[in-house]
């Protein structure tokens, strides 16, 4: 046999998905456990081999061809601040540079957080001010030594830092991005006087124009570094010893995986890794059936969170910012907020009107509904109010709901003050809900120049299939899907993701720029890529390297990504004039008609290389479909509300494990599958699709 | 009725009428409608006593600060205009 | 528990739906002026406004633009109104411009687009937007002129025109603009940017009234005004009512005062600034819209942070400034000046009225904290390495400490907007900065300190003509910085230094880092409003302002301290002398006893005669 395993370590769960040669897929879960996530992982692949019929995860693992793992240890050591005691050595005169952020005390924020002047504080710093030391050193711009390092100081400073007892050392100079010789000069003398001591440079980690971002980028890597290489080469050892053969592939949060020792080097990428399988996971699916023009939804108890596919491409971020600060390592773009099944609904004691979140009931005490002493209404006990949710089949019959306790509930906190029955106060918390996460994925696909319409919606976590289609209505989205693998979709991103590298190179170019410095840049990168992909394990023909560069008009700050048409063929004049229409296209699609100013010239700041190990994906099995109405899946009725009725309607309810690949269903319609609910609303149309997906078709 | 002035200064009403008193010792400073910072203890110091970056006000300014003639609390500090009298009592 | 609910007419749910949405197509608009926005004003100091009006004018979302431009912009959609209802009239997809101080603008470089909102040919509302153009076609380069005695010394001023005519650009009057202008290309750019924003908003609320009914929205727009209102009177009206005052100077070169006393009667607020000086043959003066602005803006940051910005929310103010003085101007007084001068000190004494009121009530004296009259800044103008001309701002202003609260210290330089990377700015104008750190012993001692403003260095390098020219703007008030706050110490004032024939080439020959300005040498002079040369081994010093204190600094914890003597902050001298704490040691530690027993000495000093 010849498996592809992929493990998703979640907060609450870990996931494992198999996938066999036939292209069979088998699912595995256990809880996480973070006093060692390695346990939970082990744990669920035990359990997916279980679910296959085999002994134990040794003859899983001894009979796999490739073993793809997510974890969230980077997040979690920056969240609880266990990462090791960190140093940062920058440029005399500039080591206030991380502390100062730029002034940006509120990046990162939200709006109600930002507008509350008194109250705003700047995060509290990764590296204590007194951990920083200076030393004389000196680049400019076009990477000339200005001044030389001092070693005499360097070292004093070394010394300094390590007498307080830290553990891991940052180094960011100025200009280091032209001209790294003094921060490999430090790197040699820290090799030579402190040989086990961790440390990261700024050129290395984050080779991109901007000293304080640049600085953040090298401080997280130097902080969360030593964690996440004992944590993988732990857990690489443990599965070498259950027979693995390969090295483990693991996610980096541009939706690509990287070996252990490459992720061990650029620590800061597994950041945020764990959405980013999802969103690899939804493009994957969305090749399956078709869709290149993809807003994956998630919605899970506290948060809300939107990213993009479009054109096939997953949108990303190039600046992101984590924990406040701004960092230069891409990511996959994800917006979210605070809006979930455990959003609490609240009447404003001051205005008397009807508020829905930001606060969460969290996963304990939960919502009302969950009977484990949670007292505050939320979104989810509105969901079963309205009928939406089963009282006696949640989460497929694992959990029992308590409807009085959450009548109740709504009753006191929210229905009679508002002196309006339950069921008016139940759906004005389901529209207000709705319309907030509407109006999130309309500002988050406007920043990024979409529209909305041109996007089929799909909808992961627990909640998102009772709201999508009413959110994905408001932005006039025609089709809304329910991945069968929505419940592990991280899990099926693992499976379906190539090894990817990242490389790219500051360089400030106005065009007209001559191919010869394009190139040269490019060769550069793909230099470097190919040695990467080579040591693992990739041969020419396996290899797939895309260029791009950011690009702006001239004297603006906002840049667009441009990429070059495929191939590696060297960039001629003509390919350079073609990349300037695309800019102007691009631009024009995302601001407007006539919004950009040619005249202004264009510049290009960064060249981006893009470089993928192809892997084999597994094949996903399509069913033959046969239409049917679905009659062997009716389950029963009950009573459910709808706002285009304003009443209770009786309304059909299926059991999705009994649908089969061409079902058609007209709304109102309500499927339970064992993970969440699916409502269908008056005059949608919802099929089961060839992988057992359910479409929801709006207003047909 | 009783409420804070700002910090270590409150107003309360003692037999029908309003008293801006110190919130620290409950010295009586005056009548609320009255300027309590001429019941201060006022001292009039050189701008570098708030710091060595404040020299660029020496010879324009002076700092003056006023605290509880009783406990000693400091309730208000700023610069003022250099006047002849008032350099002299500094 | 029942409520009285504010809204009466609409149901709540609709109202929270409507209402958050009309937020968002404000920012919508927000965002496509940042996007395509040329300027740093626009992408960088977030200086611009983008808002919704009912269709009388009255101001119905602003989103996130600053309050005190929100205000103005309240005055500007009725000028426009005025002047073309009964001319040219107001026909759909128009767009006017307007710029004139004198009408609704805080100076001329603030150029508003104003376009009307029809649905289905009918007059529903207006959207309205402006940006700070980098140039103006003024005296200096950059649109603050030192050198202006008139307003007519300042650049264009258009007290309306129609820009675009039932959606069709005039390019004549597009070219027309743009070419008095320093930097055509660029204010070109803010134009278009402008025009696309207005063009959002257009769409956005054309698709609000079809999906549900102009009526609805209407009626909930409505409502959204009376919201703020209430809610604001009833908070105004839970705090005592008193009198409070306080006077600030605006300095450059003469000196102007500027009085408030604002006086709080149930749920009114009145602000008056009798007694202020006459207007100065200077650009300092401040429009009295713009008077007006920043007192509703002292408000909108501390009572009303969480309440929708609108129309609603000015009705509890009312503003008092004499004609003719400083904080309200007749023409031709100069104003291009303003916002660091005028504005900024009319901002100070608003805000510190609007604090001592707050301090006397329970309920909001949290939002207390010690106020910074803001900062010098520096244009930049000349050939840059590249080869171009350029006029550009140096963002350093993003690096103020903020004040000291009454339950924490200030932040260190986080004034919330951003500054640019050294490297960003190395790469495209001729400068080499020689340190850019944290002010030590800059903050404002206090209870709780103020945060400490950032200082820089900078010389020219690579410039093809060997120098560059500078502009001195910004706050010129030594006095005002960061004011302390309650027995809280003022935090260092900004300022500008220019030192000459310093020995910075000599220093980095023998490789050593040139951050010590006191080991260079040179002549050093203050820089007041002023332009001036930047050649070599001329160093252009930036100090930005530090937060004031709040409260005693001898109630400071005596562990705060010695973490701020750690982290450079603060000086082991100034420990003693102002915090009363000992620290001694190579590494440093807090010494108790001599602590408790200096502080008591310090107390019995002050007493002394």
């Amino acid at each position: 046999m010849n498996y592809v395993v992929g493990v998703d370590i979640g907060g609450t769960f870990t996931d494992c998905v198999v996938v066999d040669e036939e292209g069979r897929v088998t699912i595995g879960k256990s809880l996480s456990t973070p006093a060692d996530f390695s346990q939970g992982a082990m744990n669920a692949t035990a359990d997916a081999a279980q679910n296959l019929g085999l002994g134990s995860a040794d003859e899983l693992l001894s009979a796999t061809r490739l073993f793809f793992h997510a974890c969230t240890i980077g997040d979690n050591t920056l969240i609880t601040r266990a990462g090791a005691k960190t140093g940062l050595i920058m440029t005399q005169g500039f080591g206030d540079s991380l502390h100062m952020m730029r002034g940006k005390i509120a990046e990162g924020l939200t709006e109600n957080e930002i507008a509350h002047r008194s109250a705003l504080d700047k995060p509290k710093p990764f590296v204590p001010r007194k951990l920083v030391e200076e030393v004389p050193e000196r680049i400019d711009y076009k990477g000339k030594e200005l001044i030389r390092l001092n070693v005499e100081a360097a070292e004093q400073a070394i010394d300094r830092l390590v007498s307080k007892g830290v553990e891991s050392i940052a180094v960011c100079f100025l200009w280091s991005i032209v001209n790294d010789a003094h921060e490999k000069l430090l790197a040699e003398i820290l090799t030579r006087k402190y040989p086990k001591l961790f440390f990261t440079l700024s050129s290395e980690v984050a080779p991109y124009l901007g000293e304080y971002e640049r600085a953040a980028t090298t401080v997280f890597n130097a902080y969360i570094g030593p964690k996440i290489s004992s944590y993988l080469q732990n857990l690489q050892s443990i599965l070498k010893s259950k027979g693995l053969k390969r090295e483990a592939l693991i996610m980096q949060a541009y939706g690509g995986v990287l070996g252990i020792e490459a992720t061990c080097k650029n620590a800061v990428g597994v950041i945020e890794s764990g959405p980013a399988a999802g969103i690899v996971g939804t493009r994957f699916l969305g090749e399956h059936i078709g869709e290149k023009n993809i807003l994956a939804t998630d919605m899970g108890g506290t948060t809300f969170k939107v990213s993009v596919v479009r054109d096939g491409v997953i949108e990303r971020d190039y600046k992101p910012v984590i924990l406040r600060y701004s960092i230069l390592s891409t990511k996959i773009w994800v917006e979210s907020i605070g809006a979930g099944g455990g959003s609490i609904a609240w009447i404003d004691p001051e205005t008397g009107l009807l508020k829905v979140g930001p606060r969460g009931a969290g996963a304990s005490p939960g919502p009302v509904c969950y009977d484990l002493g949670g007292t505050e209404p939320t979104v989810s006990d509105a969901d079963l109010v309205l009928g939406y949710l089963n009282e006696t089949y949640f989460l497929g019959g694992r959990m029992k709901l308590n409807k009085a306790k959450t009548l109740n509930a709504i009753r006191e906190k929210i229905a009679e003050p508002l002196k309006m029955s339950e069921v008016e106060a139940a759906s004005g918390i389901y529209r207000i809900a709705n319309s907030h996460m509407s109006d999130l994925i309309r500002k988050a696909t406007v920043e990024k120049g979409h529209d909305p319409r041109n996007f089929v919606l799909f909808a992961f976590g627990g909640a998102a299939p009772v709201h999508a289609s009413r959110y994905a209505a408001e932005l006039g989205i025609r089709q809304v899907v329910i991945p069968l693998t929505a419940s592990v979709h991280g899990a099926t991103g693992l499976i379906s993701s190539d090894v990817v590298y990242e490389y790219g190179k500051s360089d400030h170019v106005v065009v007209p720029v001559v191919p010869a410095r394009v190139n040269e840049n490019f060769a550069g990168l793909l230099q470097r890529a190919l040695k990467d992909l080579n040591a693992a394990g990739f041969s020419e023909t396996d290899i797939h390297a895309s260029r791009s560069v950011d690009m702006r008009y001239r004297y603006q700050v906002h840049e667009l990504n441009v990429p070059f048409t495929p191939g590696a063929a060297a960039i001629t004049e003509t390919d350079l004039e073609e990349l300037c229409a695309r800019f102007d296209e691009m631009y024009e699609k995302a601001f407007g008609q006539g919004s950009g100013y040619r005249e202004a010239g264009k510049e290009i700041l960064t060249f981006r290389l893009t470089a993928n190990g192809l892997l084999k994906k597994p094949d996903i099995k399509a069913e033959p479909l046969h239409e049917s109405n679905g009659a062997r899946a009716l389950k029963g009725e009950r009573e459910v509300y709808f706002e285009e009725e304003r009443k209770f309607v009786s309304t059909r309810v299926y059991d999705f494990t009994r649908m089969d690949p061409g079902v058609e269903l007209f709304g109102p319609v309500i499927i339970e599958t064992p993970v969440t609910t699916v409502v269908v609303n008056p005059r949608d149309r919802a099929v089961m699709d060839q992988y057992r997906n359910i479409r929801i078709h709006l207003g047909v | 009725m009783t409420h804070p002035l700002r910090e270590n200064l409150a107003v309360a009403v003692v037999d029908g009428v309003e008293w801006i008193h110190c919130g620290k010792c409950e010295y009586r400073f005056c009548r609320a409608d009255q300027d309590w910072r001429r019941f201060g203890k006022v001292r009039l110091l050189p701008p570098t006593k708030a710091g060595g970056l404040m020299s660029v006000l020496s010879g324009d300014y002076l700092l003056r600060q006023i605290c509880c003639p009783s406990c000693a609390v400091l309730l208000d500090t700023d610069f003022v205009e250099e006047h002849p009298d008032d350099a002299g009592r500094a | 528990m029942a409520v009285n609910p504010i809204v009466s007419s609409v149901d709540p749910i609709t109202f929270e739906i409507l209402s958050h949405r009309l937020y968002q197509i404000a920012k919508e608009m927000g965002t496509a002026l940042e996007r395509v926005g040329g300027t740093v004003n626009t992408t960088q100091m977030h200086d611009y406004m983008a808002s919704l009006y009912l269709a009388n004018g009255d101001v119905l979302s602003a989103g996130d633009s600053m309050g005190w431009h929100v205000a103005c912009a309240g005055f500007a959609v009725k000028r426009i109104i005025e002047r073309f209802e009964n001319s040219s009239g107001i026909n759909p997809d128009d767009i006017f411009l307007l710029n004139d101080p004198y009408l609704a603008a805080i100076h001329q470089s603030d150029v508003y687009m104003i376009s009307p909102i029809h649905f289905r040919g009918k007059l529903m509302g207006w959207s309205a937007t402006f940006v700070h153009v980098m140039d103006i076609g003024a005296m200096s380069p950059g649109g603050n002129s030192p050198g202006a005695t008139e307003i007519c010394h300042e650049g264009i001023r258009i007290p309306g025109i129609k820009l675009v005519d039932r959606g069709e650009l005039r390019k004549d009057l597009f070219d027309a603009f743009i070419n008095m202008t320093r930097q055509p290309v660029m204010v070109g750019l803010d134009l278009k940017c402008e025009i696309a924003a207005n063009n959002v908003a257009k769409s956005r609320m054309q698709a609000l009234f079809e999906q549900f009914g102009p009526e609805l929205v209407t009626a909930v727009s409505q409502e959204m005004l009376h919201y703020s209102e209430t809610i604001l009177r009833k908070r105004i009206a839970e705090i005592p009512d008193g009198t409070w005052s306080d006077s600030g100077s605006i300095q450059a070169g003469d000196t102007w005062k500027v009085y408030v006393t604002l006086n709080k009667k149930d749920d009114r607020l009145f602000f008056d600034f009798t007694g202020s000086s006459p207007q100065a043959k200077k650009g300092i003066n401040l429009p009295y819209h713009a008077t007006f602005g920043a007192c509703y803006e002292a408000i909108l940051c501390t009572l009303a942070y969480d309440l929708p910005k609108n129309h609603g929310a000015l009705k509890a103010i009312e503003v008092v400034a004499p004609p003719g003085t400083v904080v309200n101007p007749t023409p031709p007084a100069p104003v291009s000046l303003n916002t660091t001068s005028g504005g900024a000190t009319v901002k100070f004494v608003a805000n510190s009225a609007i604090m001592q009121m707050l301090a006397t009530s329970e309920k909001w004296r949290g939002e207390v904290m010690a106020l910074n009259a803001g900062h010098r800044l520096a244009r930049h103008a000349g050939v840059n390495q590249h080869g171009k001309y350029y006029v550009s701002t140096l963002s350093e202003g993003a690096l103020d400490g903020t004040g000291g609260r009454s339950y924490k210290d200030g932040d260190d330089t986080g004034r919330g907007l951003s500054c640019h990377n050294i490297e960003w700015l190395e790469a495209n104008f001729p400068l080499l900065y020689l340190f850019r750190r944290n002010t030590k012993g800059g903050a404002g001692a206090g209870k709780f300190r103020g945060g400490t403003g950032g200082e820089s260095a900078l010389t020219v390098h690579d410039a093809p003509e060997g120098k560059i020219k500078g502009v001195a703007l910004g706050v010129a008030g030594l006095r005002n910085s960061g004011q302390g706050m309650f027995g809280g110490y003022p935090g260092a004032p900004s300022l500008l230094m220019l030192t000459e024939g310093a020995r910075v080439e000599e220093t980095i020959a023998e490789n050593n880092s040139p951050d010590q300005l006191a080991e260079l040498g040179g002549t050093s002079k203050l820089l007041p409003y002023c332009e001036f040369d930047i050649g070599k081994n001329d160093v252009l010093y930036m100090r930005m302002s530090s937060g004031g204190g709040y409260g005693d600094p001898l109630e400071r914890e005596p562990e705060r301290v010695l973490n701020d003597v750690e982290a450079g902050i603060v000086s082991h001298e100034e420990a003693r002398e102002i915090y009363g704490v000992v620290i001694d040691g190579a590494v440093p530690t807090l010494d108790v006893a001599a602590t408790q027993k200096l502080r008591a000495d310090l107390k019995r000093e002050r007493l002394r005669a």
